[in-house]
């Protein structure tokens, strides 16, 4: 029987122990610079695992993990955007309904906006109005960035029983209107006064317009991907598409010459004249001049070649910091380990590289 | 061979236990030479009748479970292999979709099978439907006897939860039947302090944590499953199964979600008919069996969120019908005592539909399976056997690389109580419907998954004083080439990308033994895990390769202590998983990390018996010290939960 108890006392050692809270301890970490660079890395869709990264160009130093790490707590399922307004960032989390607010010299939480839907991008239109885009409501959120509150929804439902429509992605501001992509199944730029907080007008793009920006021309541009092959939306060439914001015309339409090609987060350089955006094409199976191009807004035709070639990476998000208009592009690499951030001068010179998070997606420049 | 001779020891009733009953023979049936084959004892399975099969292997089998939460998704993997590596047969039909090409354990209640066999790495190819990782086998054979039992086993746990079972069974001569009907429930609202989210308190700006339900995470599971065996001559032998389910299910959300209370609200609802039949013609030296079985399944996946002003959408709902007929016909010739040969041939058809009626998205695909297989065993002087396995297989027109199996089993001539064996074969997977079609991201190009699987062990047995032990060691030996994964781009899309060699160690230690009036049933398992991506550094960076596998435990292990005086028993369960990691990131935190998970359930029975009569009454606690813990990154698990179960038997 002694003999027994032990045993059993034995393997009750081995195979018993205490597991530990899941509440990690914040620590602090603090960056005084005036000018850094956020890095918002999505995460795996449904792990939970997106976080922020902060990279301080002047002493190249890399803060990773800083919202986690600062608060305690996992910023969410997908982080996809963030906006900063005065000393607060918000950090957009999609598949989490929120957007956090955090103080972006110390990373601290300081409040958040919940009961969202399927949140993108938050854009300020007044210290007490700011609108949300949303991938799955069929709605523009109005939310008050004083109060961190709900205030209302702008419907962009136009009943259409086949196809969902129209989500938004995102929005650029020309006097009192608000430009909104609808990207997914659709081919829309929805057009809203910002006073009224109603849908005055539409403009029809090329199929599934995903990015936008106002050139120093004040000249909307629109890049639309043409949707994928098989898609019961029907597939279209991928366009860029260039619309007087004044007269809500279309001016000009820069076709592709690729059906194949995928070409999306166009961006604008410092100076306000010249377009960036990511190519890729997988024509015949294999990649054909992916990378990240560039052209002047007086351009009469598309580049033909890469300012940077994708070669062995595969690129997944783009920025252009508005201040010396470096090229921020980033590799997700397979997708389950850090990826890289590589940054290269506005002609295409590799100048550095740095380790992010899971999937860096998009940039918020301080 | 002495743990299944254990396996018979436990089916005699608690209350006349006796190990005198078993008979230990140095006899190796040819048909078992290496495949290394597991059988849950069925002590364990009446035990857990009314767990899920997902539950009950966690519990006490070196198979490593994934469960999205209580009630959810949950999947199986051996040996540091993927879910989809992993084939479940119900009584000769495969339940392994080729449309998704993995099983969801946690709709498989244990009541409805009586055996389970493991049968990990190469074994698995034997079958005749082998899996990179290993093939599960389930049996749902009516009982051999005469005359009529019924058994309701009826129980009610925490957080709402109602399982209901009726058994009944009948054996007029040559013909015995078998009907089940069941149906589990549960509102699945536990309480949890959620530690994912905050809220700042105003006055001192510390942290609030909420202390929230489950909400959205209730299930049903409902169905019947009728067998027959009948058995006109001594030649000939017929048996036949029949299983309908339907269950629904609603999908709880991360715990980090703060969005709209009424929004991205998943639920899956599913009604599956599975047919099987098995006639098994005997005459001398010869066997001829032929296994015909049908699997239509129909599944309904959808999410809802409000439209501002227009009330509930559905953001997208995919409706998808899987069809599946597998044959089998075998030949099966003892030329002599000590020779077996087998030969078959295997006809498989499939057919997907799956439409997202919101995204106008789908597939209508097709896929016949054409295999050929043939089986030598052989046994030298009653201390050496093996198998030589060698199999053909035809997916649609493409022919996939032959795939042979050697297995072996060895016993010690100096000790007979000794067995070495081992086995080593080549294995393929082909991608499944989706990996190929899926709209949008499938890829036609996928190559299928394939690579070598081994394992070489020991097995010993003895008897010491009135102490009965069987123990072993196996150390595997795992390398696949083309391993697919899905990644996100524009759209998710499968590709090949990883090598991953797979290796370490299975340890299993078994006991049963007297002390005074008590006896004494013990049982422990160990596995050690190393898988390991060596993918190709030049292309995807070098932070993946030399790291184990996300969501793949370097340690795992189970242990059983059962103690039955009379009619009373106590069973202590123990299951534990070392730390798991999300993903290969570097500078893990604890976001990424799932920390070391250590399990412990206590049940405690008594039973009544009168005539022919048997009232039995079960307590389980689940999670006893109450331990908040995950199995899945923001998936929250229950704290300590009850269930009382009522079994009467006649």
């Amino acid at each position: 029987m002694k003999r027994i108890t032990i045993l059993l006392v034995f393997v009750s050692l081995l195979f018993t122990s205490c597991m530990k809270n899941h509440a990690p301890v914040p620590g602090n970490v603090t960056t005084d610079t005036n000018q850094g660079v956020f890095v918002v890395n999505e995460g795996n869709f449904t792990y939970g695992n997106s976080s922020l990264t902060y990279y301080d160009p002047g002493d190249d130093s890399v803060y990773n993990n800083v919202f986690f790490n600062t608060n305690g707590l996992p910023l969410g399922d997908v982080a996809v955007s963030m906006t900063i307004q005065d000393s607060l960032g918000y950090v957009v989390v999609n598949n989490s309904g929120k957007i956090y607010v955090i103080n972006v010299n110390n990373f601290q939480y300081v409040g958040k906006i919940t009961g969202l839907v399927s949140p993108r991008r938050i854009y300020f239109v007044s210290a007490t109005k700011a609108y949300v885009t949303d991938l799955y409501s069929k709605a523009l959120f109005v939310v008050n960035p004083e109060t961190d509150s709900v205030t209302g929804q702008i419907s962009l439902d136009n009943h259409n029983t086949q196809f969902s429509q129209h989500n938004s992605e995102q929005i650029v501001f020309y006097g009192n209107d608000a430009f909104v992509n609808s990207w997914s199944y659709d081919d829309k730029v929805m057009v809203i006064d910002t006073h009224t907080d109603r849908v005055v007008d539409s403009i029809t793009v090329a199929k599934q317009p995903n990015s936008m920006v106002l050139d120093k021309n004040n000249k909307l541009w629109v890049l639309s991907d043409g949707g994928w092959s098989g898609s019961p939306y029907g597939q279209a060439m991928p366009a860029l598409t260039r619309i007087n914001p004044v007269t809500r015309q279309v001016e000009k339409v820069f076709q592709f010459n690729d059906m194949d090609a995928s070409p999306d987060h166009l961006s604008l350089n410092a100076a306000g004249d010249s377009l960036f955006y990511l190519y890729r094409s997988y024509s015949a199976g294999s990649l054909i001049d992916a990378g990240v191009y560039g052209m002047s807004v007086s351009a009469n035709s598309l580049p033909t070649l890469p300012i940077v070639p994708e070669n062995s990476h595969t690129f997944y998000g783009l920025g252009i910091d508005p201040h010396n208009s470096r090229i921020y592009v980033t590799d997700a690499l397979d997708y389950q380990q850090n990826g890289t951030v590589l940054i290269y001068s506005p002609s295409g010179v590799l100048s550095d590289s740095i380790t992010a998070g899971i999937i860096p997606g998009s940039f918020c420049f301080k | 061979m002495l743990i299944s001779q254990f396996s018979m020891a436990q089916r005699v009733p608690p209350d006349t236990l006796s190990i005198r009953e078993v008979v230990i023979s140095s006899y190796k049936p040819l048909q078992e030479a290496g495949r290394n084959e597991t059988t849950i004892d069925t002590l364990i399975m009446k035990r857990e009748a009314d767990a899920s099969l997902s539950d009950m292997l966690s519990r006490y089998a070196t198979v490593f479970i994934k469960s999205e939460g209580r009630g959810a998704l949950a999947s199986a993997s051996f040996r540091g292999m993927a879910a989809s590596h992993t084939n479940v047969e119900w009584n000769g039909i495969s339940l392994q979709t080729p449309m998704l090409g993995q099983v969801d354990f946690s709709l498989i209640p244990v009541y409805l099978v009586n055996q389970i066999s493991l049968l990990p790495g190469a074994g698995s190819v034997t079958t005749g439907n082998g899996a990179l990782g290993g093939t599960i086998l389930l049996k749902s054979d009516p009982e051999i006897f005469d005359g009529i039992r019924l058994q309701v086993l009826s129980g009610v746990g925490s957080f709402h939860t109602f399982n209901e079972f009726v058994h009944f069974q009948a054996g007029i001569n040559k013909l015995q039947l078998s009907t089940r009907i069941y149906r589990n429930s549960s509102r699945n609202d536990f309480q949890f302090y959620n530690k994912s989210i905050a809220n700042i308190d105003p006055q001192t700006g510390t942290y609030i944590y909420p202390l929230q339900r489950n909400t959205n995470a209730r299930y049903e599971l409902e169905g019947v499953m009728q067998s027959v065996n009948w058995q006109p001559t001594v030649h000939l032998q017929v048996q036949a199964h029949y299983w309908f389910q339907h269950s629904d299910r609603v999908l709880p959300r991360l715990n980090t979600y703060e969005g709209n209370e009424h929004a991205n609200i998943s639920r899956q609802k599913e009604n599956a008919h599975r047919a099987a039949t098995e006639i098994l013609w005997t005459k001398n030296r010869s066997k001829l069996s032929f296994t015909s079985g049908l699997n239509a399944e129909k599944m309904i996946f959808y999410m809802q969120n409000p439209v501002y002003g227009s009330g509930y959408y559905n953001v997208y709902y995919s409706v998808s019908s899987i069809t599946s007929n597998n044959n089998r016909l075998q030949y099966r010739f003892e030329a002599g005592k000590n020779t077996l040969f087998k030969v078959g041939y295997g006809f498989d058809f499939h057919h997907v539909v799956t439409r997202d009626t919101v995204l106008h998205t789908g597939y209508d695909q097709y896929r016949r399976n054409n295999k050929l297989f043939f089986s030598w065993q052989q046994k030298w002087k009653k201390l050496f056997s093996m198998q030589v396995f060698v199999q053909k297989e035809w997916v649609n027109n493409v022919a996939l690389p032959w795939v042979p199996y050697l297995g072996f089993e060895w016993k010690m001539p100096f000790e007979h109580k000794l067995v070495l064996h081992g086995n080593i074969s080549r294995e393929v997977h082909y991608p499944t419907l989706n990996d190929l079609f899926w709209q949008p991201g499938g890829n036609p190009d996928l190559l299928p998954e394939e690579g070598l699987v081994s394992s070489l062990g020991i097995r010993y047995a003895t008897e010491w004083k009135r102490m009965r032990w069987s123990g072993g060691v196996t150390w595997f030996y795992n390398d696949i080439r083309n391993w697919i994964i899905w990644l996100p781009g524009l759209n998710m899309s499968p590709t090949n990308i990883r090598h991953v060699l797979s290796r370490g160690l299975e340890v299993n230690l078994k006991t049963v033994f007297p002390v005074r009036k008590l006896w004494v049933f013990l049982r422990a398992d160990y596995a050690l895990n190393f898988s390991t991506n060596l993918g190709d550094a030049s292309r995807w960076g070098n932070g993946s390769i030399g790291k184990q596998l996300p969501y793949t435990p370097v340690h795992s292990g189970n242990f059983l202590a059962d103690v039955r005086w009379k009619n009373f028993s106590v069973t202590w369960v123990n299951h534990a998983y070392s730390e798991r990691y999300a993903t290969y990131a570097s500078n893990l935190t604890t976001r990424d990390r799932l920390y070391p998970y250590f399990m412990n359930d206590l049940y405690a029975g008594k039973k009544w018996s009168w005539q022919k009569n048997s009232i039995s009454v079960q307590v389980k606690i689940y999670n006893l010290f109450n331990e908040q813990y995950w199995s899945v990154l923001q998936r929250p698990m229950p704290g300590r939960n009850y269930m009382l179960l009522l079994n009467y038997q006649f």
